[in-house]
């Protein structure tokens, strides 16, 4: 079998990696019908986090974002990335069903779920929701580099990510950390115990290899590629669909894919772009450094900010070394949202007052308590553990209860029972006043572009502040157009 | 920590794979004496395509090129490459002689020798007339893919090469063809084959590898890296200084080069780029089909170009697999200037015709007869070699008797008394008034960042929306108008 199959991350991780989430609906409609007739597998559509970023930032309706995009795709399955909503905070069960039910109920088909831990309990619960729910559940086995993810770590976690029954893994590197030597033992393991279910590849390109991994991982027997179009590909997005299934072509495999219809779906987001001044992927150099800290890129200037604020800019290098102990000392977690900000954060305090743990924070107790995975708090260096948890406010965070408020009480909080169950989610996201600005700004409409010539040149001539009146003329056509203040 | 050092390559190469040799001497001039103090262990500066495209195209004397860098860079040696003087003709010794020294009267220290065949023959005909006009050598080892091109043909090679009088050998990889994987066999090979020869590293990025190899090698124990400077880095061109030296560092080693010293003329070259409109070079995407038709970038364009003249611009996939086919049966020559040109234009001829061989090229005859290395007889494949030497045409070309000139032949030929030898090689490669073109304009430094007031000028020169400017502080007025000239 020689068929190569593609995942589409252009329209989640794609604007996720390089634009921060603010392609807006219009952007996306006008290319939706030639997404859908290109032969994807399957379409990455949203994530947790464009909720937020979407009413509040874009002035957008996400659940109206996914009907419309619905509505146009109608043969490939549209896909959710959202393992839990709240990134860093307590993630009630009652929310994060309803949302589930909402993103079902508005067209979404699939949902492909992390464990930050790689841990059964964590994939048995989600998938067993998601499917309650009605989505097809695909699991993340996560890539990590450490003493502690061999081979036989992820033979094991992929045996047991196989007996949730799910009918796809996804072997997910978030950090784009693969090696093409590193995929080529790591993939015949990973194919071995996954037995007959399919595995995914997902692989970022932060430090340049993605194109090469995805090669090396067909070459071992991965059938489906998850990849991005450009210019949402490359950088530390996902390899350029167009790259790899040239690739993979000319090493003797089927691209089974339409990259002509795609094109112009590329042409289309790089006017946008150029227009909108928003980055362009492209290849970036290897950067062996990644490997020793491992901190996502994203990080890095975060954590940099925060040493600018104390005046300690310069001991970047010094707080990117203590990431690398702090991991260590935590029993190297995968460096994935949360943990990854975790240890960051903890190594800038660490770097920043001169004494290591003197202060902590409240998600460095949380971690040492189990509240985000059993296995850290079991794996965690003991000295450091009893440490961390030797402080007043350990004892409060342990005495803590998490209630599960249910749906009903929330909407008696943001608005009674006649907000409907996307409003509430909207506004539990937010707040009823961001909603209420979202919904002033009107709803969203077609990008104008040159997909449109004609559209496209009025839409730029009438930006134009250096004339007032344009004319076009050709034998039996005349085009005028004049700014004029309103009567 | 073990050391890594450093050859620049931007002067030569760099603009060489990005800029077509666009690099004018004015705008090396203002980056000298900086990249002297960067602590490199050499700088290629120029090669025998840089003279001809120097005087034609940017009206410079490469005499003079040399001459003014020299001044300035006084601690690091310079470096010429010497392939061939005539790059698709013939190239007699004396010719091959008279460049070498005139490049070493100009002030260049050191020559790095290619052969298009790993020839030992040929080699060591350039490294005797090379250490004879007094330049040091390093012998290039040219790395090619193909069922001959094996480990066991890399050993014997390199023990050829290591037995020649050579300061130092060079695994040179200008297809950029080299992959992490192969390094791991290559290099090693090549070391316990050069007799403790000093190895250099110089392989292009053309497929996106040339970083990972870089860093592959330095782990396999070469020290000796040649890189380029952002924006003439990457692309077609050799690894970025700042990126090898980056992950060197990071992998535990010392790179011996002062990155700070060469950031700024990393930022006047990009400035030279943006202003002139000249490629930068960036990453390039894993291209795997370069390893099939190992066709080079610039030559797969020019093909295109010739099957366009014909109204065949469709059928360049087909001329590429047409180019494996013909490379094949040429004996699999390393697909490196003049050889790589050999097999495409006949490949395009096959393919244009509609019938194999039924056109052949004067370049296909003479590679037939071993006029571009004689390996080539014994390894062509018989029945293509046959019916190539079989036409009127062969018969032709096999009675030309290659001319041999000595250094003393030439000089009388084209020059004369009081005619200096670097007047007398410029004779023979360009028309006289190509020449005095070039001499009607000396070089001036080129107005760049590093002269904040002067560039200010200049560009509000250039500028025609305003047709007067005025900077204006305490007890200082600057005013600029443009008047016709009275």
């Amino acid at each position: 079998m020689n068929r190569i199959r593609f995942v589409d991350t252009t329209l989640r991780d794609g604007h996720q990696s390089l634009w921060a989430l603010r392609m807006r609906t219009g952007m996306m409609l006008p290319i939706a019908e030639r997404m859908d007739a290109a032969g994807f597998e399957s379409i990455e559509l949203t994530t947790a986090v464009y909720f937020r970023i979407a009413i509040r930032d874009l002035k957008e309706d996400p659940f109206a974002m996914i009907r419309l995009m619905a509505g146009r795709i109608t043969k490939t399955p549209l896909r959710l990335i959202a393992s839990r909503i709240n990134v860093f905070g307590y993630d009630p069960p009652s929310m994060y069903r309803l949302f589930l039910e909402r993103c079902v109920a508005n067209g979404l088909k699939e949902i492909r779920i992390s464990d930050p831990w790689n841990d059964l309990e964590g994939w048995r619960r989600r998938a067993a929701l998601a499917r309650s729910v009605g989505l097809t559940p695909l699991l993340n086995i996560i890539y990590s580099v450490s003493p502690r993810h061999g081979d036989d770590y992820y033979a094991e976690r992929t045996r047991q990510a196989a007996s949730v029954g799910v009918f796809r893994l996804c072997l997910k590197d978030p950090g784009g950390l693969l090696t093409p030597e590193r995929a080529r033992t790591l993939v015949p393991i990973v194919l071995a115990n996954a037995g007959d279910t399919p595995v995914e590849l997902h692989t970022h390109c932060t430090t340049g290899l993605g194109p090469l991994v995805a090669l090396e991982a067909i070459k071992a027997g991965v059938r489906i590629v998850n990849t991005g179009l450009p210019p949402l590909a490359d950088g530390s997005a996902l390899p350029s669909l167009f790259n790899v299934a040239r690739n993979a072509r000319a090493l003797g495999f089927e691209p089974d894919i339409d990259e002509e219809v795609l094109r112009p779906v590329s042409e289309h987001f790089n006017t946008i772009a150029r227009r909108e001044g928003l980055p362009i992927g492209a290849p970036v150099e290897y950067d062996y450094a990644q490997y020793l800290h491992q901190v996502p890129g994203g990080m890095i200037s975060n954590l940099a900010n925060q040493l600018r604020l104390v005046g300690l800019d310069h001991r970047l290098a010094e707080a990117l070394e203590e990431t690398i102990r702090v991991r260590a000392e935590w029993g190297y977690p995968v460096m994935v949202t949360p943990l990854s900000q975790f240890v960051g954060s903890q190594a800038a305090i660490n770097v920043i007052l001169g004494e290591r743990y003197k202060e902590v924070t409240d998600q460095t107790i949380g971690y040492a308590l189990g509240y985000h995975g059993a296995e850290g708090a079991a794996t965690m260096d003991p000295a450091v553990k009893a440490k961390i948890l030797d402080r007043p406010r350990a004892k409060q965070l342990a005495a803590l209860e998490f209630p599960d408020q249910s749906v009903e009480q929330t909407r008696a909080k943001l608005g009674g029972p006649d907000t409907g169950d996307d409003e509430l989610l909207m506004r539990w996201f937010t707040s009823p006043q961001d909603v209420a600005a979202m919904r002033a700004a009107g709803p969203p409409c077609d990008y104008a572009n040159a997909v449109r010539p004609l559209s496209a040149l009025i839409d730029a001539l009438s930006r134009r502040t250096d004339c007032s009146s344009i004319r076009v003329q050709k034998p039996g056509f005349t085009l005028t157009l004049e700014k004029r203040t309103v009567p | 920590m073990k050391e890594i050092r450093f050859v620049d390559t931007t002067l030569r190469d760099g603009h060489q794979s990005l800029w077509a040799e666009a690099m004018t001497t004015g705008m090396m001039l203002p980056a000298a004496e900086r990249l002297d103090n960067a602590g490199f262990l050499a700088m290629e500066l120029i090669s025998g395509s840089h003279v001809k495209k120097s005087v034609r195209e940017l009206g410079e004397s490469p005499w003079e090129r040399i001459r003014l860098m020299r001044q300035r860079i006084t601690r690091t040696p310079l470096r010429t490459i010497a392939g061939k003087v005539n790059t698709f003709g013939y190239d007699p010794p004396g010719l091959y002689r008279l460049f070498l020294k005139s490049m070493a009267d100009c002030g260049i220290r050191q020559a790095r020798i290619l052969d298009a065949w790993n020839d030992p023959e040929g080699w060591e005909r350039r490294v005797t007339i090379a250490r004879g006009v007094g330049l040091d050598v390093i012998l290039d080892v040219t790395y090619s893919v193909s069922d001959k091109h094996t480990d066991e043909y890399y050993a014997e090679r390199t023990r050829a090469a290591a037995a020649l009088p050579v300061m130092r050998l060079c695994l040179k990889d200008p297809g950029g063809l080299l992959t992490p994987e192969r390094v791991r066999t290559l290099v090693p090979t090549m070391m316990a084959n050069s007799n403790g020869i000093p190895i250099e590293l110089h392989s292009h990025c053309t497929t996106g590898l040339g970083p990972l190899n870089a860093l592959e090698a330095i782990r396999l124990g070469i020290d000796i890296v040649n890189t380029a400077i952002p924006p003439l880095a990457d692309s077609s061109s050799l690894p970025s200084v700042f990126n090898v030296a980056r992950n060197a560092r990071a992998l535990g080693y010392a790179p011996t080069v002062d990155e700070d010293l060469i950031r700024p003329v990393s930022e006047h070259f990009m400035y030279v780029a943006k202003r002139e409109g000249l490629p930068i070079g960036v990453p390039a995407e894993y291209d795997y089909a370069q390893y099939l038709h190992q066709v080079p970038g610039g030559m797969i364009s020019n093909l295109g170009h010739q099957l366009r003249l014909v109204g065949l611009a469709d059928r360049l996939p087909e001329t590429l697999e047409e180019s494996v086919r013909v490379r094949a049966e040429f004996g699999y020559p390393i697909m490196v200037t003049p050889l790589s040109q050999f097999v495409g234009t006949q490949a395009a001829l096959n393919i244009i015709s509609g019938e194999r061989y039924k056109l052949i090229s004067d370049q296909t005859i003479e590679y037939a007869l071993g006029r571009h290395g004689k390996e080539a007889c014994a390894v062509m494949d018989p029945d293509i070699r046959d019916r190539v030497l079989g036409t009127p045409r062969a018969k032709e070309l096999a009675r030309w008797v290659a001319p041999d000139p000595s250094l003393d032949d030439l000089r009388r030929i084209h020059g004369g008394p009081g005619v200096p030898d670097e007047e007398v090689l410029l004779r023979i490669l360009l028309r006289r008034d190509e020449i005095s073109a070039m001499r009607a304009t000396p070089p001036t430094e080129y107005v760049s960042a590093h002269q904040p007031l002067v560039a200010l000028v200049d560009a509000l020169s250039r500028r025609t929306d305003c047709s007067r400017v005025q900077v204006r502080k305490s007890g200082f007025s600057l005013v600029m108008e443009k008047r016709a000239a009275s």
